[in-house]
Parts: C-alpha cells; sequence; structure tokens
C-alpha cells in the first residue's frame, strides 16, 4: 500500500531523558550514543548504536551524556518501516528484505564477525545495489578501547544491546519520493606503486608493488609512508579507501580497517591538506541541501582534528566505519531523500 | 565435431539453457524461418548471481497452446518463434515489469511479437521514426507496429522508458562488463555495481558466468530506469544532440534554494547583499520586510521573516532565477572578513594570553597555540615576543573566524575597553 505522507529525518543531540520520552510516544529513531546512555532503554521502534563522537551544528565533539537521534517523520502505520535484528547467517539477505522503493539504515558493532562478514562479502549480496543502504559501524569512546565491545541496540526487544549483531531499519517511501546515496572521500590515489593482494581479508602481508612481490608492512617502513592516508581503490570511478589500524613489524603483517579485495588495484592516498576547506570545495551547496541523514570517519574526525570544527549543515555520528552499500573508511556518506510533496 | 544447424541458430538468437531449439524449419518460397523452441522445467543450475529469471523462469510453464511470436528479421527472412513454454499470467494491459527480465525470443502470451522486436520498434520511435518508417525499416506489417505502439502506450510511466533497453543478447552489456564500453555515470550505486560484476567476470574463483553478470546489470538498469536516463541514452545511441543536452543539463550546476539556517537571508535583508534584482515584487517585497525588521525585537519574529523571504524566492523561483544563481555563488564564496579585529597592539591580546579564562573555547588548536606562546612568553617575557604573540593569535582567530564566531564576538565586545 503506497505511503501518503512524506518522509523525512530530522536530527538532534538530546539527553536519554527527552529520548525516553520520544520512545514512549511510539517514534522512529536511529540513535547514537556512550553504551552507558543506551542501556535498559524501554522498548521502542528504534534502533541504535555506541558510539560518543558526534558532528553537531556546533562542530565535533565527544560526548558521552547525550544521544544523537535521527527521527524518520511521516511514518504511516499502514506501512510502517520494519526494524531487524541479523546475525552472521541472516545479513546477506539485507538487501532482499529492503523495501521495494525506500531505504535500509544498517548499523553493525565494530570487530565483530558480523561487521567482518558484512565488509567483505557485502558487495555480493543478492540485490546489492538495487535499494540504498546506508548506515555505520558502532564503536566506542577511545579510552575504552580494549576494555569495552562496540555495541548496537534493537529497540523492539526490550533495547538489548548486542556485540555480534547488526540492526536495520527499512524504511518504505512514498513513490513521489527518492532516497540516493552519496559520498564526500576526499582521497584519491596518489602517485605512488600500484598495490595489489593476492587475497581478500583484514590483514595484508605478502603483496606486489607494480607487479613486484613485496611485503606490505616492509614497504610502509621503508617508504615512510604515513599511515594516516588509506590505501584507495578505483571502483569506476569511485574511491573507496581502506585504512591502516596498526602496522605489526614483528610479523610483517599490516591490520586493517575494511578489508582488501584479492587483485583490486590500491594505492595510497594522496595527502589531504586542510580537510574542512578541501571538504566544503567537495561537497557543493547544491548537495548539501536535502542531506538528511549522514555519518563521518573516527579517523576524519581524529587525523583532520575536527573537534569544534564543523562540516557545512552536515551533522551524525562519527563512526568506526562507514556504510554506503559497502563498507567505506575515512568517508563521509550521506542519504537525500528528493520529491515529496508541495 | 560437427555443430548440429539448431547449434548455430541458438548461438544467433541468444537463446541458451534451460532454453533450446527443438526445431527448424525454413520455407524459402514465403522467405519465412520458424524455430520451435522448449524449456527445461527444472531447477537453474547454481550460480553466483540470483538471475533475474529464477523468478520468471519459476513461471515458465508448458501450455497445451503453442504460441507464435514474430521475431526480428534473419537477414532476407522473417522468423517467428514458436512455443508450448511460456508465462501464461502476463495479460496485462501494456508491457508488463516481468516481460522486460524474460530472454528477448520470448513473447507474451497476449501478444503476437517478440521482446526483441518489441524493443527495436520502441527504439526506432524513441528516435523519432513514424510507424510507417519502422514497418519499411524493420521489414514487418504496419499493423503491428501499431500494436506495439499501442502496448507502449498503455505501459506505466514508471517504467516505460525499459521498454527501450537492449535486450540481453545486445553485446554493449557485455562490452560494459568486459570494459570495452565506458558508460559515463554518476550513479553511486551502478558505479559500484559495474565494479563487481567487472571484477567478478576476471576472478577465476568465482565462476561467474557472463550472461548472469549481463542480465544482473539488465535488471538493475530496469529497476532504477527513471533515474539513468543519461546511461540509457549512452547504451541505445540515442541521437547526439539529444544525448549533448541530457549532458549538459547533468553537468548544469542545480540551483539551490538556501536553507533558512543560510546566512544568505539575513544579509539579504539587512542589506549587506544587494542582489541588483530588476524584480518588481522582490524589490518591494524586501523594502517592506526590511522596515518590518528593523522594529523586531522578538527572534522568532524575525525566523518567521526570514522565512517568509525564502518561501517568496520558492515561490517565484523560476522568475528570481537570475537571483538565485547570484545567490548559489555568494553561498559558494568565501565568507568574507564580517568584522574588524583590534589592532595587534591593543591591550586584548596581552590579556588573552595572560588569562586563560578571559575568552574560553573548546577549540583544540586554538587552546594548543595559547598554551604554545604562553611557555614562550613565560621563558622569554620580552616586548618583541609578546608582540609576535598577540600577532599569532589575532591571526588564528582571523583566518578561524567562521569556527570561531563566539570567540571573535567576544574579543570585539571586549576590545573597547582596551
Amino acid at each position: 500500500m503506497a505511503q501518503e505522507a512524506d518522509i523525512s529525518i530530522r536530527s538532534e543531540l538530546i539527553d536519554r531523558v527527552q529520548l525516553i520520552e520520544k520512545i514512549n510516544k511510539g517514534e522512529y529513531l536511529v540513535i547514537a550514543a556512550d553504551e552507558s546512555v543506551l542501556t535498559d532503554l524501554p522498548s521502542g521502534n528504534w534502533i541504535a548504536g555506541t558510539i560518543p563522537y558526534f558532528m553537531t551544528a556546533e562542530g565535533g565533539t565527544a560526548d558521552r551524556n547525550n544521544m544523537f537521534v535521527h527521527t524518520i517523520d511521516g511514518v504511516q502505520s499502514s506501512n510502517a518501516p520494519r526494524i531487524t535484528l541479523y546475525d552472521g547467517n541472516s545479513i546477506s539477505r539485507i538487501a532482499q528484505e529492503a523495501p521495494e522503493h525506500g531505504f535500509t539504515i544498517v548499523i553493525l558493532p565494530a570487530m565483530s564477525e558480523i561487521h567482518l562478514a558484512y565488509a567483505q562479502n557485502s558487495p555480493d549480496y543478492t540485490n546489492m545495489y538495487f535499494s540504498p543502504i546506508i548506515g555505520w559501524i558502532s564503536g566506542v569512546h577511545l579510552d575504552d578501547i580494549g576494555s569495552r565491545n562496540a555495541k548496537v541496540g534493537f529497540g523492539p526487544a526490550r533495547g538489548m544491546l548486542f556485540d555480534q549483531q547488526a540492526v536495520a531499519m527499512h524504511i518504505p517511501l512514498p513513490v513521489n519520493q527518492l532516497a540516493n546515496i552519496n559520498i564526500v572521500n576526499l582521497f584519491t590515489q596518489g602517485n605512488g606503486p600500484e598495490i595489489k593482494f593476492k587475497h581478500t581479508g583484514f590483514s595484508a602481508t605478502d603483496c606486489t608493488i607494480n607487479g613486484e612481490p613485496a611485503n606490505l608492512a616492509d614497504y610502509i617502513k621503508h617508504a615512510k609512508i604515513d599511515t594516516r592516508l588509506p590505501l584507495v581503490a578505483n571502483y569506476s570511478g569511485v574511491m573507496v579507501n581502506v585504512s591502516i589500524q596498526q602496522v605489526d613489524e614483528a610479523n610483517n603483517k599490516v591490520e586493517l580497517y575494511a578489508p582488501v579485495f584479492a587483485d583490486i588495484s590500491y594505492r595510497f592516498a594522496k595527502p589531504v591538506d586542510n580537510y574542512i576547506e578541501s571538504f566544503n570545495k567537495e561537497l557543493s551547496a547544491s548537495a548539501s541541501e536535502g542531506i538528511s541523514f549522514s555519518c563521518n570517519c573516527i579517523l576524519n574526525y581524529l587525523y583532520s582534528e575536527l573537534e569544534g570544527k564543523k562540516t557545512r549543515d552536515l551533522t551524525g555520528p562519527i563512526t568506526f566505519g562507514e556504510v554506503a552499500y559497502q563498507l567505506l573508511n575515512q568517508t563521509l556518506v550521506y542519504l537525500s531523500i528528493s520529491g515529496g510533496s508541495r | 565435431m560437427v555443430k548440429q544447424p539448431k547449434y548455430y541458430f541458438e548461438t544467433i538468437l541468444g537463446i541458451n539453457a534451460p532454453w533450446s531449439i527443438q526445431d527448424v524449419s525454413i520455407d524459402e518460397k514465403n522467405k519465412i524461418i520458424k524455430i520451435d523452441i522448449a524449456y527445461q522445467l527444472e531447477k537453474s543450475k547454481f550460480s553466483f548471481f540470483a538471475k533475474p529469471s529464477e523468478t520468471t523462469s519459476q513461471k515458465i510453464q508448458h501450455t497445451n497452446n503453442v504460441k507464435r511470436w514474430t521475431h526480428t528479421r534473419l537477414g532476407q527472412y522473417s522468423c517467428q518463434i514458436n512455443s508450448a513454454y511460456f508465462d501464461p499470467t502476463i495479460t496485462t494491459l501494456g508491457v508488463s515489469r516481468d516481460s522486460l527480465l524474460q530472454p528477448g525470443f520470448l513473447g507474451d502470451a497476449n501478444r503476437n511479437y517478440s521482446h526483441q522486436l518489441r524493443q527495436q520498434i520502441a527504439l526506432a520511435h524513441t528516435r523519432g521514426l513514424a510507424a510507417e518508417a519502422i514497418s519499411q525499416m524493420l521489414l514487418i506489417e504496419p499493423s503491428l507496429v501499431d500494436e506495439v505502439l499501442s502496448d507502449i502506450e498503455k505501459t506505466p510511466e514508471s517504467y516505460r522508458m525499459a521498454i527501450v533497453l537492449p535486450t540481453e543478447v545486445d553485446p554493449i552489456w557485455e562490452n560494459m562488463v568486459h570494459d570495452k564500453f565506458h558508460l559515463k555515470t554518476q550513479s553511486f550505486p551502478l558505479r559500484l555495481m559495474l565494479s563487481k560484476l567487472k571484477l567478478s567476470i576476471i576472478d577465476p574463483n568465482t565462476h561467474v558466468q557472463i550472461n548472469d553478470a549481463v542480465n544482473e546489470l539488465r535488471k538493475f538498469f530496469i529497476a532504477h530506469i527513471n533515474h539513468l536516463e543519461s546511461e540509457v541514452g549512452q547504451i541505445c545511441a540515442l541521437s547526439n544532440k539529444k544525448h549533448t543536452i541530457d549532458e549538459r543539463q547533468t553537468t548544469t550546476t542545480k540551483l539551490v534554494l538556501p536553507s533558512l539556517k543560510n546566512s544568505i537571508w539575513m544579509k539579504l535583508v539587512s542589506g549587506k547583499v544587494d542582489l541588483k534584482s530588476t524584480n518588481m515584487p522582490l524589490n518591494l517585497f524586501l523594502v517592506r520586510l526590511r522596515h518590518a525588521f528593523t522594529h523586531m525585537d522578538d527572534n522568532n519574529n524575525r525566523i518567521t521573516a526570514l522565512n517568509s523571504l525564502r518561501e517568496f524566492f520558492r515561490k517565484n523561483a523560476r522568475t528570481l532565477k537570475k537571483e538565485l544563481i547570484l545567490m548559489n555563488q555568494l553561498m559558494n564564496a568565501p565568507e568574507e572578513n564580517q568584522f574588524t579585529l583590534p589592532d595587534e597592539n591593543s591591550g586584548i591580546w596581552q590579556r588573552i594570553l595572560k588569562d586563560d579564562t578571559f575568552i574560553p573555547s573548546s577549540h583544540i588548536a586554538y587552546k594548543l597555540l595559547l598554551a604554545n606562546l604562553r611557555s614562550q612568553l613565560l621563558m622569554n617575557p620580552d616586548p618583541v615576543v609578546e608582540l609576535t604573540a598577540a600577532r599569532r593569535v589575532r591571526d588564528f582567530i582571523k583566518h578561524n573566524q567562521r569556527f570561531m564566531q563566539q570567540e571573535l564576538r567576544m574579543v570585539i565586545n571586549n576590545s573597547h575597553a582596551h
């Protein structure tokens, strides 16, 4: 049955009391917050991910007490969004279960098996790219790394938090509206050598560099590569980053925040001098109008010192990875909803 | 091994398993080739991709009727496809979405022409050919052309354009997947999909057949047809002039109505920005608004006034194009310095350097700078060092004023006392 009212998304930074009020009103919500304020929330129509970093209207901030909430307005009870919990076996159905006309918001916990599965396999999921899927990888405060796991929250089930499952909200749109996903990736392939890997995975050892057998960790060390720069692959004109997590010199291994795929050509990125200036040039005024949802990477937040700085009107969680159909790193992803009745 | 003639016809017509040719008969007198096809009614082999025909093939049934469809010509011969296997449920007015996903050599249960012939007629029609010319070009009956065009007219607009998409046998699809044809597209999901398909074809581990990749790509186009006009134009080689116009349109920057939060509205009302507009109603409206604005104390009223200006632009966008272009240019230009900072000799900078509670800030870089300068001053409280430090603080705030509006205002407000 077709929707009648237009769907829109509004975002705000609110406290727990305000959030509970919204949940009790039955609003459809996508929540980003520190785990300490996500526990014991009432059941409702919401999904959540743990993260205490946000880009707000006042600039980037770390906030353990408040929550960044996206509210889906215009929902009709006859065609309401579906909230789904996925595990490692069922996540492959996410694109098949997306609405015929609409979009999906998904949150996955960082470094979980389901995160790894999604990262490696999502391009091949049935119907992937057919329906817009946007989302993010939940994380933790940097001080809690090692002592806490990233989690997601599933509202319908008494607000339980999971660290091995993903949550998704499939949101149908009226026929006159259209959801569109795009990215802002300031990184482009640099002029360094072409790097290829034999195996797909989150860690890289042996590779070829300009066709010659080599080891990535060795190359990074000897070429003095700035590991704040990601590896960049060119996917038919879409620049996709793979960020460096750690170089394990003892084992000649490089740990990554996303998988490298076998036989794809990578190069280390060109440095970006001024993130905010480059960002403003990249995201024209036309694109920023009508953006309903966005999230940016924690690595951009840290390396480009985005605390206190703004990325135009774009607000949202600062995350441990981004989803624009497939997993991305060091990228801002955004969803715009166009059309709508006048 | 000597290949049977049926094999060659299967190759020419793009008939692949689970379809096959049962018989070929050639009527030389009337120049007709009749091809009888059959369908293997069992589960299709596992494929890396979900074949679009997996759902459509489940609807293929063996019936007691043999349908005959006029197909595209083979040389000087007209071609008829005969089959007792088809989807009997497709009886819609117009072209159904399901039939767009079927192989081109098939037709609908209630039609006398194949999907491929329909596509050829649709494409010729889109290129501006009259029905009579299409009939002569394709050497088919004018009544058949009329029937196809009528069916196209009755097809829902939501996917009507998909009718012109080449069928799966057209080499354009393979050429895209093999990277021999470079499709220009701004569609993010299409780029990702193309990339995936190109890689899957060359990856020996995935065993992806080119047919599967083509079907997947074609299915994507059909699903998003109304948002891929430029891409369809490229694939169908629609007239250069039209394509150029389309390209120009897609590369033209879209005019944007700034959001209410954008400072351009305030600048317009306050007169800081002059659009030099010749639009009389706009100028009259602005005069009225400016007058009312100066007498408004309440912030809510001011916001309402700004919103009314924005609404005026929205409703009259067509007549205010020139003004909107200028506004968009101004929005994209770097912000001019709105404020004049106190001179570096002003005591306010020394106070900032000495008192870290004076102008509180949450900006990490600014706080680090102040800490650095303060430690320099502690080590060497020289007037020259003091002046250099003041200059650096001033330059920092000036350079970052867009992100330090609060600090900037505090500096200016307090500068009078120094």
